[in-house]
């Protein structure tokens, strides 16, 4: 706990990159003398700046659907439900919330500090960095956000450059809505990423890849910056031979081609036997029918992949195993119609890394253990789901495997649910945020005891010299139930 | 593979047979830790005698009382703990069961360090093997009698391949660091706490860091000096100094800095005589490094008391500094030995600007009996915990998260949150698998949908 370092010494800016080669530096700065000062602290700021928030989602509404659209080729369907909506909830859920949220917690007492006051208090930590991804633009840059401005924090916020429409919008318009001595939009790709990893955050938040994932972390090491990671994997999907096929195969559909699979918890692949295989694939085609049409590139609920080089990937991996379903694809359009692959084997490229497309494999297996094993041979997903009608299989499944989340007989709609954290473990991430857990994720919780400055005789049995009759106390203790005398 | 690779292969290979997940099993894994302790006490003493001139009662009250109070705390909550939590429903998901299910992580890699060799150690094995995990631990080699101990004693009592001890220096952690875990908790100084989170991160192991700081302890004019200062003596002299949430500097207005230090002589006097060198109960610093550099901290300073060692047993007498320039090196870095600084400053706010030109430390102590000066330090500072007019106790509260901020760590322990931070929690809803027609609504196509705004 001793170094030779100046830890005692005023903070260290010596790694900071030097000025004028450095173009975050003035804005990092400016934010956190806005922190030091405390603006951020009161309820009425944090209040102020959500509803600023809420008012830019209300105000551009259009705009954002239509930068969406131009993006991701998001209906204005999936657009409300999966990004607007649930950005405005989150907003309406803090600002309900926050005083309750940010009240000292109180803690039960052990025996020797009942006389004490002892509380948890929540604090923000200061300059806050918020990587968001791609895929929901606005729903993954922004929920975050409300977290970190709920819990006191001035914020920098870093949109994919890869959804350039929204991204043009969070950067030029969003910055109106907030304080921005507290607040700044840092637009860019890889390079700018780097750049800002350099300086020191104290709380980093970031959704994407394992790969960047490790690289996120590997820049917060030097900082001690704590990090949250939401990241991804492979997450299967076990479908027992006791079902329903139609009904399993509508909501597997659903969640696959939502966003045309660019979502870090759809259904990345399915385990089956052959003979479910039979039943699902039928029922499949019909729900994709029934979903997208008998041409699905011309319906309005399909997306688009967001980028050339993706769509190259996965247009690729629509060469593994046979195409029972789809496997049409467009490059001008960057179109790839909803598929199912079969026949598709454990060492194929589809089957080795996260597809995040609209492209289903199926893998068989001749048991629910060999389905287990399966999953547990490999990275911890985000999330797992199970479809059967016997509760007991959904239970095993559970019981042993590990993810993220889970879902039994449904996808992802656990997302809407504030009181179900949304996070991963092992490879697909670390830390968890939604309603209450996103304040607790951007808050330092700090153990407070406020003693008594009287009854200072009940403290000295533990002040020296500890005599021979403290001895046999010691005997004493340790043979009966010990209690801290402290 | 190299030998610490075949150890924790084997305690994961044991997790992954599944052997923890009942909970009878962790718990008798913990009864058998109790019996542990309470059958070699003395040997416990023993070591902490030898690496750190302990004795009995503070080896009892300073270390293994917080253990066994951990274990009993975490056998008779495990069973809530380690249950199914339902959580609040929304209006769509009345019919469904929605809740956060508990795992065990995996294989859990816990770094010990060298000042309370013992609790430092075994008090996250409670979390973790509570939580349902394989523990590989690495006392720290610096408390060499501890780590020999911990390493007979442990396979006697735990399961052997699931809750290994792995001994060595550097070359082993770097060693152990090359494997893959599903967390690490590290108990050390902020230097290495990096290296740790740059291992980590290789693996996207989550880590809690529990590292250290300059303490700062506040002392009001209003405030009743005699018990302020037996206080502070008892929490900065306890192990010579050398204890990570000790108060490491005092700050306080010049007109009570004799007063502070009259109180700091009698109660040190009280506590370990006229020379502190004869006393049982007053500790020695580690090694001959740690020695050197506290000895040196002392240099060009005025010292009120003490301010004497002896190298051949690594005494330092405890000292009391006076009028300390901030720019002097015993204000650069965490002392971690019985040297008391006094640094004058002439308001609560200057005391609240100077500690916030700093890292933020592990913990902060304000003296007062008045609650707004007390309200003030607290909601203007930042650090990993506080105590108000006492030093060190928040450390006992079971429900209080033992952790720092910033520079100090991340993460935390105790009591449940032990449970917490070894395990993971995953969100679950479970639906039945009725027939869609109330789900219609969500399904595509959705142009029929966009009626309204």
């Amino acid at each position: 706990m001793s170094g030779k370092e100046g830890k005692g010494a005023a903070k260290d800016p010596g790694s900071e990159p030097t000025l004028g080669m450095d173009p975050f530096a003035d804005t990092l700065r400016r934010l956190r003398e806005a922190f030091s000062a405390g603006r951020t602290r009161p309820a009425e700021f944090r209040e102020a700046q959500l509803r600023g928030l809420g008012r830019f989602l209300q105000e551009h509404k259009q705009l954002l659907q239509e930068a969406l659209a131009q993006d991701l080729h998001k209906s204005a369907f999936e657009s409300e439900v999966s990004e607007i909506s649930i950005t405005q909830s989150e907003i309406n859920l803090a600002l309900r919330n926050l005083r309750a949220w940010m009240k000292d917690e109180k803690v039960p007492k052990n025996l020797a500090t009942q006389l004490d006051s002892a509380f948890i208090r929540k604090e923000p930590f200061g300059l806050v960095l918020v990587i968001a991804p791609w895929n929901y633009p606005v729903n993954l840059t922004l929920v975050p956000l409300v977290g970190a401005l709920a819990a006191g924090n001035c914020v920098v916020l870093k949109p994919s450059e890869f959804s350039r429409s929204t991204e043009k919008v969070l950067a030029e318009v969003l910055p109106r809505y907030l304080d921005q001595s507290c607040f700044a939009v840092v637009p860019g790709g890889p390079q700018e990423t780097g750049q800002l990893l350099e300086h020191k955050f104290d709380y980093i938040f970031f959704t994407g890849s394992p790969r960047v994932g490790r690289i996120v972390m590997s820049a917060a090491a030097k900082h001690l910056t704590p990090v949250t990671l939401e990241l991804g994997g492979k997450n299967p999907c076990y479908v027992d031979d006791d079902c329903d096929p139609q009904t399993v195969a509508n909501r597997l559909a659903w969640f696959r081609y939502f966003n045309t699979g660019q979502t870090c918890v759809a259904p990345d692949y399915v385990l089956c036997s052959p003979d479910t295989q039979e039943r699902l694939l039928p029922a499949l085609q019909s729900a994709i029918t029934r979903f997208y049409g008998e041409d699905p590139r011309s319906s309005p609920d399909l997306g688009r992949i967001i980028s050339d080089k993706h769509f190259q990937r996965l247009r690729g991996l629509l060469g593994c195993g046979r195409v029972a379903i789809g496997g049409q694809s467009d490059e001008s359009e960057r179109y790839i119609a909803p598929t199912v692959l079969v026949d598709v084997e454990e060492m194929e490229p589809v089957m080795q890394e996260e597809i995040f497309g609209p492209i289903l494999p199926i893998v068989n297996v001749r048991s629910l253990d060999e389905a287990i094993d399966f999953i547990n041979r490999r990275e911890k997903p985000l999330a797992l789901y199970a479809f059967s009608n016997n509760k007991q299989v959904v239970n095993q499944i559970l019981d042993r495997t590990s993810s993220g989340s889970f879902g039994g007989n449904e996808g992802f709609i656990y997302l809407t649910l504030p009181s179900l954290p949304l996070g991963g473990v092992g490879n697909s991430g670390m830390g968890r945020y939604h309603g209450k857990f996103s304040f607790d994720t951007f808050s330092h919780h700090r153990a407070c005891l406020l003693s008594h400055p009287g009854l200072e005789k009940l403290n000295e049995i533990r002040y020296p010299p500890y005599t021979n009759s403290r001895e046999q106390l010691v005997s004493w203790a340790l043979g009966s139930h010990s209690c801290t005398l402290l | 593979m190299s030998k610490i690779g075949e150890v924790v292969q084997r305690a994961r290979a044991a997790f992954n047979l599944g052997k923890t997940r009942p909970l009878q099993f962790r718990i008798q894994q913990l009864e058998a830790l109790r019996r542990m302790i309470k059958e070699h006490e003395k040997d416990i003493a023993g070591a902490l005698t030898a690496d750190l001139h302990r004795n009995e009662w503070n080896a009892y009250y300073e270390e293994v009382v917080y253990v066994l109070e951990e274990i009993e705390h975490v056998i008779k909550k495990l069973p809530e703990w380690a249950a199914d939590e339902p959580v609040e429903k929304t209006p769509q998901t009345q019919q469904d069961e929605c809740y956060i299910h508990s795992e065990p992580l995996g294989v859990v890699l816990i770094i010990g360090t060298w000042n309370y060799p013992f609790t430092v150690t075994v008090q996250p094995m409670v979390g973790a093997i509570a939580a349902g995990n394989a523990v590989v631990v690495k006392p720290s080699e610096l408390s060499e009698n501890m780590a020999n101990l911990l390493a007979t004693v442990i396979p006697q009592y735990l399961d052997r391949d699931l809750y290994p001890v792995i001994n060595g220096g550097i070359s082993e952690t770097t060693e152990v660091l090359k494997e893959r875990f599903d967390h690490i908790l590290y108990t050390g100084n902020t230097a290495v706490g990096k290296i740790i989170m740059m291992a980590a991160a290789k693996h996207l192991t989550p880590i809690t860091l529990e590292l250290g700081g300059k303490n700062p302890c506040y002392v009001d004019k209003d405030c009743d000096l005699d018990v302020a200062c037996r206080r502070i003596a008892w929490g900065k002299f306890m192990n010579s100094g050398q204890t990570c949430v000790a108060p490491d500097y005092i700050l306080c207005d010049p007109s009570i800095q004799n007063q502070i230090v009259e109180k700091l002589k009698k109660s040190l006097k009280e506590f370990y005589g006229e020379d502190a060198k004869k006393s049982r109960d007053y500790g020695r610093i580690i090694n001959s490094r740690h020695f050197q550099r506290v000895m040196g901290l002392m240099e060009g300073q005025k010292v009120a008391y003490g301010g004497t060692g002896d190298a051949a047993t690594r005494y330092i007498a405890p000292t009391i500094l006076t009028d300390v320039d901030p720019q002097s090196q015993v204000m650069q870095e965490e002392i971690f030995g019985p040297v008391m600084p006094i640094v004058c400053v002439r308001s609560l706010e200057e005391a609240i600007q100077f500690i916030n030109q700093r890292e933020k430390p592990l913990a902060l102590y304000v003296f007062s009996l008045n609650d707004k000066v007390i309200k003030k330090m607290i909601s203007e500072t930042s650090s990993g915990g506080v105590t108000a007019n006492d030093v060190v106790v928040h450390n006992s509260v079971h429900s209080l998260p033992y952790g720092g901020v910033g520079n100090s760590g991340m993460g935390s322990y105790h009591g449940k949150k032990s449970f917490e931070t070894f395990s993971h929690r995953r969100s679950c809803l479970v639906r039945p698998l009725l027939n869609d027609e109330s789900l219609k609504a969500r399904y595509p196509p959705s142009l029929a949908k966009m009626t309204r705004h």
